[in-house]
């Protein structure tokens, strides 16, 4: 896990890099955060439990080892949650295709939800919703990317309108559609 | 006919999406107009856009219904259904679990009431626990808290009717009725009454924050939604078709061990009360205000509460208003937000108290951080399942065990006390999850020390023989008494080849007689003890270790039948303690308490109930509240009160000590598990049978595992459930129950000890129960028989056979035979 592979002195200074705009320093924290992510989401995924994950989940997980870092700047966290958004989607899909290929049929099925309202609902295969965001991105490239930071990072309009940079309403009228479009799409299965 | 070409499908999907999107923002007749003209030619396209459109529709419900199926029966078509003796007026709210209604009820009784339905429908093993859970609820009774009205289920769906408050939000009405400082307060000590109240039933409410305090027109506050969070999620989250880690939160009021997903318990509910104070008190929310769950977790792990005197300051508040808030209030604040649930108040109550003594002016408790936070800390995560009502956790405080050992000098005291300290600040560490070892627990703690210490200290044989001792009583702390036992053994092994000092080894021996004691092997536990106290003999000093070795022989003697012995030993211990002055003097408790039980044991009721009463007395003026050994105490005294048939008022107790017990100990704790068997005997006392039953499964279970099946505790559980089973018509389950305890006792007691043969008129009662009268007879007259020779004809259980056999000859009918057992029963 992170804590293991990387200090939290390391972890620090690649926060502050990161904050400070430096490109590899965000590489390198996508890489750390995927390492991270994957983990919980296998773990998650080995116990029988958890045979549905919630995205939202795993960044909250994520997000709190690095509880102790304190030095992030405030004004960095959109950026560093739509990274995280990110990071699950990957995550999430790699896992899904390599248990696909080693056939143990299901995949990863992933919950969907609404962090502002919460609760549960059916899962949905990971590698469907991704589809179904990249068929998305072609019609609407804006609806796309605000249905998966919230979706999969669990932003919240203002928080994703501030990563963005567009207004809160634009982006509420987009997530409508985009939203709308992904719930039909799913239902159609 | 052939499939179109991947181009035009491909092309097509896009053109509904910009004809949904474009349509998305025209409203009534131009929406309709525009359709038309663009996809009027082409049906199925038409169809599709109507369709996106009118998920986009319900965009205010939570995107998590869209995802399932659309609900079945649309709420608005639920207007006017009825439900139970209510029917639905008007959607009020809606939220992920369920929906809320106005309602009215049909019967004429003018009665305004909230009805929440549960979204989706609940499987029948759900249902059952659904209306467990609400049968809790029902017995909040509490000014500031909206009464549950009734419950019920209709086509699968659980409802619940709650006391409908026409009222404000909190904040809101505060705000506008411009309260004083005071004023705010004096409403937060009544939610705070409300809320430890509802602690002392075992309920937790999970959720407080403005929105669910509302205050009516009489200016008196009410919470709403009392465990229904609880009740409905624990439902909600077994009937889903997928399973979810689900953490559901609101933010800026959920307390740090929900966002990060630990078990809730009453110190969550001291959190919430502390953030609603805060709102109310500084005018915004304790942490950075968060809009949502992600975000809320990102501040509560990076941020530190603002002292509330400099928040309100930098909010705008006018400097002298802020100024009221420093000192005492910043005091109480801080401390029921601390992050720690450990460091909280322990209690809601603790928190109302120290609020009036700001309103009284008179100094609050205010306790600086200390290593026992720190343990307590880490012993959490020794958590077990979430017991009866799925709320406490635990916070053993292995602090609270002060380990003395003697040292022969001063220096030597200091320096050992000095490496222990450090030794174990290195295990703590090893634990913090900081570190990397999350789930590390007290018990995988103690392991690792125990395997360490040989390696590390086995330069120094004493100071390892004190850690052990250590070792061996924590583990004894959390009822794992063969860890302790193991522990216990090496620490005697280094002490013998020591030499250690004779005090020494008399506590260690002690400790063992506890620890046999404890998983049964009661034979072996008389001799390390008479060891023990040939030790002490004659030495002037050692009034502690010998009156605690007294204590426990005595237990040991009760234990094999050598009752008379046994209380002569209690008061010898008794008299030591008393003789040695103040403070020692208060620890006569001990040996009172256990007495106590034995006067319970012989039938001399009114005596114990004096004795258990001077136990509880004594033990109080040493043992801070919540002190499991004041609750043994308690729990002697409220089983005496049952005895002597006051049940109500033990009743009260009993479920006190769960509690307490399950917030100090754990929900699986041997001890807790105890309390449960006894509040259920008290139910069953009460002939609430059904109550009495559902509270011991679960407990005999759990005994089963903690302590084994041939255990005292474990049989006598497993028998009451027999008991309460076969009352309640439920013999086919009591039965086999029953057997079972019996033979396990003929194995361990013999054939004619009372509690086999109690067990045999158990039996007896419930062949009465399923009608099985000419199996019963001959066993209910050979048991009461034996048991009137070996405890005499007033002793409880003879008394039960009696009635059973009463019974029997009523229901066949044999009315003189009948009279006859009757006039045997004594008056209650």
């Amino acid at each position: 896990m992170l804590d293991q592979e990387t200090t939290d002195a390391e972890l620090t200074a690649l926060l502050l890099r990161c904050s400070g705009g430096d490109r590899a320093a965000f590489d390198e924290l996508y890489a750390i955060l995927y390492r991270d992510i994957h983990a919980i989401a296998v773990r998650q995924l080995r116990s029988e439990r958890h045979l549905t994950i919630r995205p939202t989940a795993l960044v909250h997980e994520a997000y709190l080892r690095l509880a102790n870092l304190h030095e992030i700047r405030w004004e960095g966290r959109s950026h560093l949650l739509a990274m995280a958004a990110r990071v699950t989607r990957q995550a999430l899909v790699d896992e899904a295709r390599r248990r696909r290929s080693a056939k143990r049929d299901g995949g990863v099925a992933v919950t969907l939800s609404d962090e502002n309202i919460g609760g549960t609902s059916v899962g949905h295969d990971a590698l469907d919703v991704d589809d179904l965001l990249t068929e998305l991105e072609g019609y609407d490239s804006v609806a796309a990317q605000i249905v998966s930071l919230r979706v999969f990072g669990g932003l919240s309009i203002v928080e994703t309108a501030e990563h963005l940079e567009i207004s809160q309403a634009t982006v509420n009228r987009r997530w409508a559609s985009g939203k709308a479009w992904l719930v039909r799409e799913l239902a159609r299965e | 006919m052939t499939e179109p070409p991947v181009g035009t499908a491909s092309e097509n999907r896009a053109r509904i999406f910009r004809l949904f999107d474009a349509a998305l923002d025209l409203e009534g007749a131009d929406r309709e107009r525009y359709l038309h003209a663009h996809c009027a030619a082409d049906p199925a396209l038409f169809a599709e856009v109507r369709a996106l459109l009118a998920v986009a529709a319900v965009n205010g419900e939570p995107t998590t219904a869209l995802l399932g199926q659309v609900p079945a029966a649309p709420t608005k078509a639920l207007i006017g259904r009825e439900f139970g003796r209510f029917r639905l007026l008007e959607l009020i709210g809606a939220g992920g679990m369920g929906v809320v209604f106005r309602a009215e009820r049909t019967d004429g009784v003018k009665q305004a009431v909230a009805i929440k339905l549960l979204t989706g429908e609940l499987a029948s093993a759900d249902l059952a626990r659904f209306e467990r859970e609400a049968q809790m609820l029902a017995r909040l009774e509490h000014p500031a808290i909206a009464r549950l009205i009734d419950t019920g289920v209709q086509d699968g769906r659980g409802w619940i009717a709650l006391e409908f408050i026409r009222g404000q939000p909190i904040d809101t009405f505060c705000d506008q009725h411009r309260l004083s400082l005071r004023e705010r307060t004096r409403l937060l000590v009544q939610i705070a009454d409300a809320v430890s109240m509802a602690h002392r039933m075992l309920v937790v409410h999970r959720d407080i924050k403005p929105a669910n305090v509302l205050v009516n027109a009489d200016g008196l506050p009410k919470l709403i939604d009392f465990g229904i969070a609880a009740a409905l999620t624990d439902v909600a989250s077994s009937h889903l078709p997928t399973l979810d880690i689900g953490r559901s939160f609101t933010p800026n009021y959920a307390a740090p061990e929900q966002v990060t997903g630990e078990p809730v318990t009453v110190a969550t509910d001291v959190f919430g009360l502390g953030a609603l104070a805060y709102r109310l008190l500084v005018g915004r929310v304790p942490y950075h205000e968060a809009t949502s769950a992600i975000g809320y977790a990102l501040v509560i792990t990076r941020f530190d509460v603002e002292t509330p005197s400099r928040a309100a300051l930098a909010a705008g508040m006018e400097p002298r208003a802020a100024q009221q808030l420093r000192g005492d209030l910043d005091a109480i604040l801080l401390k029921a937000l601390e992050r720690d649930p450990a460091r909280r108040y322990a209690t809601a109550a603790d928190l109302r108290s120290d609020l009036l003594c700001y309103l009284d002016d008179l100094p609050v408790v205010a306790r600086p951080p200390s290593m026992a936070y720190r343990l307590a800390k880490f012993t959490r995560r020794n958590t077990l399942a979430v017991g009866l009502t799925a709320v406490l956790g635990v916070a053993l405080l292995v602090g609270a065990i002060v380990y003395e050992r003697q040292a022969r000098t001063v220096a030597e005291a200091r320096s050992m006390a000095a490496r222990r300290g450090e030794f174990l600040e290195s295990m703590l560490k090893s634990a913090d999850p900081h570190w990397g070892n999350r789930d590390i627990t007290v018990a995988q703690l103690l392991g690792k020390t125990a395997e360490q210490l040989h390696q590390q200290m086995s330069q120094e044989p004493l100071v390892e023989a004190s850690m052990l001792g250590l070792v061996a009583e924590t583990y004894e702390g959390l009822g794992r008494f063969d860890d302790g036992l193991d522990a216990n053994s090496r620490d005697l092994a280094l002490l013998r080849s020591h030499e250690g000092s004779a005090e020494d080894l008399a506590t260690t021996l002690t400790t063992r007689g506890e620890l046999l004691t404890e998983i049964g092997r009661t034979a072996e536990a008389e001799a390390p003890l008479r060891e023990a106290i040939a030790l002490l003999r004659g030495r002037r000093a050692a009034v502690k270790p010998m009156a605690s070795a007294l204590t426990e022989l005595g237990v040991v003697l009760t234990n094999t039948a050598r009752e008379k012995e046994a209380e002569e030993v209690y008061r010898s211990a008794v008299d030591l303690y008393r003789r040695a002055g103040d403070p020692l003097a208060a620890r006569a408790g001990y040996p009172l308490d256990d007495l106590s039980v034995l006067l319970g044991n012989q039938g001399r009721y009114t005596e114990a109930a004096a004795t258990s009463h001077e136990a509880m007395a004594s033990l109080n003026k040493i043992l801070p509240a919540d002190h499991p050994d004041l609750l043994a105490a308690q729990m002697n005294y409220a089983s005496a009160l049952a005895n002597l048939h006051q049940t109500d008022k033990a009743e009260t107790l009993f479920l006190e000590i769960v509690a307490a017990r399950s917030r100090v100990l754990g929900p699986e704790h041997k001890d807790t598990l105890i309390a449960q068997y006894e509040l259920a005997d008290d139910l069953f006392e009460q002939h609430r049978d059904a109550e009495a039953t559902a509270v011991l499964l679960p407990t005999a279970e759990s005994l089963d595992r903690t302590l084994g099946p041939d255990n005292p505790w474990t049989l006598a559980a497993w028998g009451e459930y027999g008991n309460a089973a076969c009352r309640s018509g439920q013999g086919a389950l009591g039965l086999p129950a029953l057997r079972r305890v019996e033979q396990t006792r003929m194995k361990t007691y013999g054939v004619n000890d009372w509690h086999t043969l109690s067990t045999g008129v158990s039996i007896g009662g419930c062949l009465v129960t399923l009608h099985r009268y000419a199996d019963a007879e001959p066993l209910l007259l050979q048991k009461a028989a034996a048991l009137e020779k070996e405890r005499g004809a007033g002793f409880h259980r003879t008394q039960a056979a009696f009635q059973s056999l009463a019974d029997l000859y009523v229901a066949t009918g044999r009315d003189a035979e009948a009279a006859r057992w009757k006039s045997r029963l004594l008056p209650r």
